[in-house]
């Protein structure tokens, strides 16, 4: 039994999709395990102008990366770095304990998309001094 | 899409209490309320109605009344065929199904854990046993072999008769497990051969919290359940007098309408089947296609999760169950479909849904409906290619 808001929220997942030309992509889990996410960011001056999300899994995976996706979008890459798996945890009621690493998975969302970013900046930079 | 009705699908995990059974039980609460161990008036009629419910379940398969055993239902009635069978005998293994219900599988273990040797048979990609390895298997001294005679969560049908008489023929116990298919399969305990079989109420229109298990007359067995003599001082504890008496009705129902729920059953699972593979690609039947319970209908969609599937299901009113019960709570992957082999893109998308007595064609088509929406928009949302789109 899911919680009247959680269900409310996976009928209405107003983040589901793709930034086209994304700044930076995220992904972890995987199909064997049964929950694969993917974030996509759009970064203007250092703020998350876009963000989108694609996932395949269970109820609170697909809540928990639509959270993500609201509390990322306009926040400064500082700001994102910041959340907490706890964040998402309390975004998420009656998520049960043996959900726990979900919120953990989603939250390594944002490390593995700046990890994406960072390696596409390194990359831009090189480019530029060729 | 707005939710439009209330559907339940998941009458394998329980069902609603016949208006005629809850009729039948009820001076069982408020007048009839003796202990039917009692000599006076009203213990003998407790007495009376614990004994007719008994005659109406021994008839359902065949046996005799004297060798049905009420209990507080099917799990007990488990616990009890592997327990008490393994402590009367010199033998100690025992052979389960690799696909048995929690309520076999557990007690298996902790037989186990306590120096009995349990052997799992296995099964093929339908979920149908293999008689190759029972064969093989049953080369080594057993004392008993459990085998569901049907399938709670993929729905496919044993060859009963078949493993019964290989059992005779190796002088080893069979039980079997019928609390799914008491009303969809045809049960003769004595033309199948078979030693014990366990049955529910809530899953044929009758009550919770009972069931009973028939014992083949002769049979070795042990008391699980020790205290007073009832049932010949083989199962202790005052009769649930409303809830057998309730179990009895259910049966009686089952008889005397069971031809008739069947046909239609079969006909409506049939249709939902024929009309998902239509509507929706990428889609598994799980289970035998032929040889099923008559209201079981068991679909994995490729590259969604089924318990996403049966969460937007829900919001829509649509009740549905992405397993077994038991193994939703704990939202884990199918032991039973991993067992058939089902493939990693397939076996996080199962979904059960299961007819009863009460679904309408008008109640399938809302869902058929439902479905196909919910099944497009979790694909949309899936990272993983999916090369298989919603037919339109």
């Amino acid at each position: 039994m899911y919680d009247a808001t959680i269900l409310e929220r996976l009928k209405n997942l107003e983040y589901a999709g793709i930034v086209s030309g994304a700044d930076a992509v995220g992904q972890v889990g995987s199909i064997a395990t049964g929950s694969l996410m993917k974030l996509y960011l759009r970064i203007d001056n250092g703020v998350i102008t876009e963000a989108k999300f694609k996932a395949l899994g269970g109820v609170f995976v697909l809540v928990a990366c639509d959270i993500l996706c609201e509390f990322l979008t306009n926040a400064s890459i500082e700001t994102a770095l910041t959340i907490k798996s706890d964040d998402i945890v309390s975004a998420l009621p009656g998520l049960p304990e043996d959900k726990l690493y979900m919120a953990v998975l989603a939250q390594s969302l944002v490390g593995d998309a700046f990890d994406d970013y960072y390696k596409k900046l390194a990359k831009a930079k090189l480019n530029e001094k060729k | 899409m707005s939710v439009e009705r209330e559907v339940y699908l998941d009458n394998a995990a329980s069902t609603y209490c016949n208006g005629e059974v809850f009729f039948a039980m009820q001076p069982y609460f408020i007048t009839n309320y003796g202990n039917s161990s009692s000599l006076h008036q009203i213990g003998y009629k407790a007495r009376k109605a614990v004994e007719e419910a008994r005659v109406n379940v021994a008839k359902i398969i065949n046996a005799d009344p004297d060798e049905i055993y009420f209990t507080s239902g099917a799990t007990e009635a488990n616990n009890w065929i592997l327990k008490g069978v393994v402590a009367a005998s010199p033998i100690k293994r025992v052979l389960i199904s690799a696909i048995e219900h929690p309520s076999i599988i557990e007690p298996a273990r902790w037989l186990s854990a306590n120096g009995v040797e349990v052997e799992y048979i296995k099964v093929d990609e339908n979920g149908v046993i293999s008689i190759p390895d029972l064969l093989s298997k049953l080369s080594k001294p057993t004392c008993l072999v459990s085998v569901m005679t049907a399938n709670s969560e993929v729905g496919t049908v044993q060859y009963i008769n078949t493993i019964a008489n290989i059992c005779s023929q190796n002088n080893v116990y069979f039980h079997t497990d019928a609390t799914q298919a008491l009303e969809s399969v045809n049960i003769d305990v004595k033309e199948m051969n078979v030693t014990a079989l366990s049955l529910s109420g809530h899953k044929i229109y009758g009550p919770k919290g009972v069931g009973a298990l028939y014992i083949k007359r002769g049979t070795r067995i042990d008391t699980l359940i020790h205290g007073g003599s009832q049932e010949k001082g083989m199962r202790a504890g005052a009769y649930n007098l409303p809830a057998i008496v309730g179990l009895g009705k259910a049966v009686e129902i089952c008889m005397r309408d069971g031809n008739t729920n069947n046909t239609r059953m079969k006909k409506m699972r049939d249709y939902f089947i024929q009309e998902v593979e239509r509507r929706i690609t990428g889609v598994k039947l799980n289970g035998h296609r032929n040889q099923r319970l008559n209201n079981n209908i068991n679909f994995s969609f490729q590259s969604v999760s089924g318990e996403s599937v049966a969460a937007m299901l829900d919001a829509y009113g649509i009740r549905v169950s992405t397993g077994a019960a038991s193994c939703s709570e704990k939202l884990t992957r199918s032991y039973v479909l991993q067992e058939m082999n089902v493939s990693d893109d397939y076996i996080n998308g199962a979904v059960r849904f299961t007819l009863g007595r009460a679904t309408t064609k008008e109640d399938l088509d809302y869902t058929i409906e439902v479905l196909v929406d919910v099944i497009k928009r979790l694909r949309s949302i899936s990272p993983v290619s999916v090369k298989t789109e919603v037919a339109d």
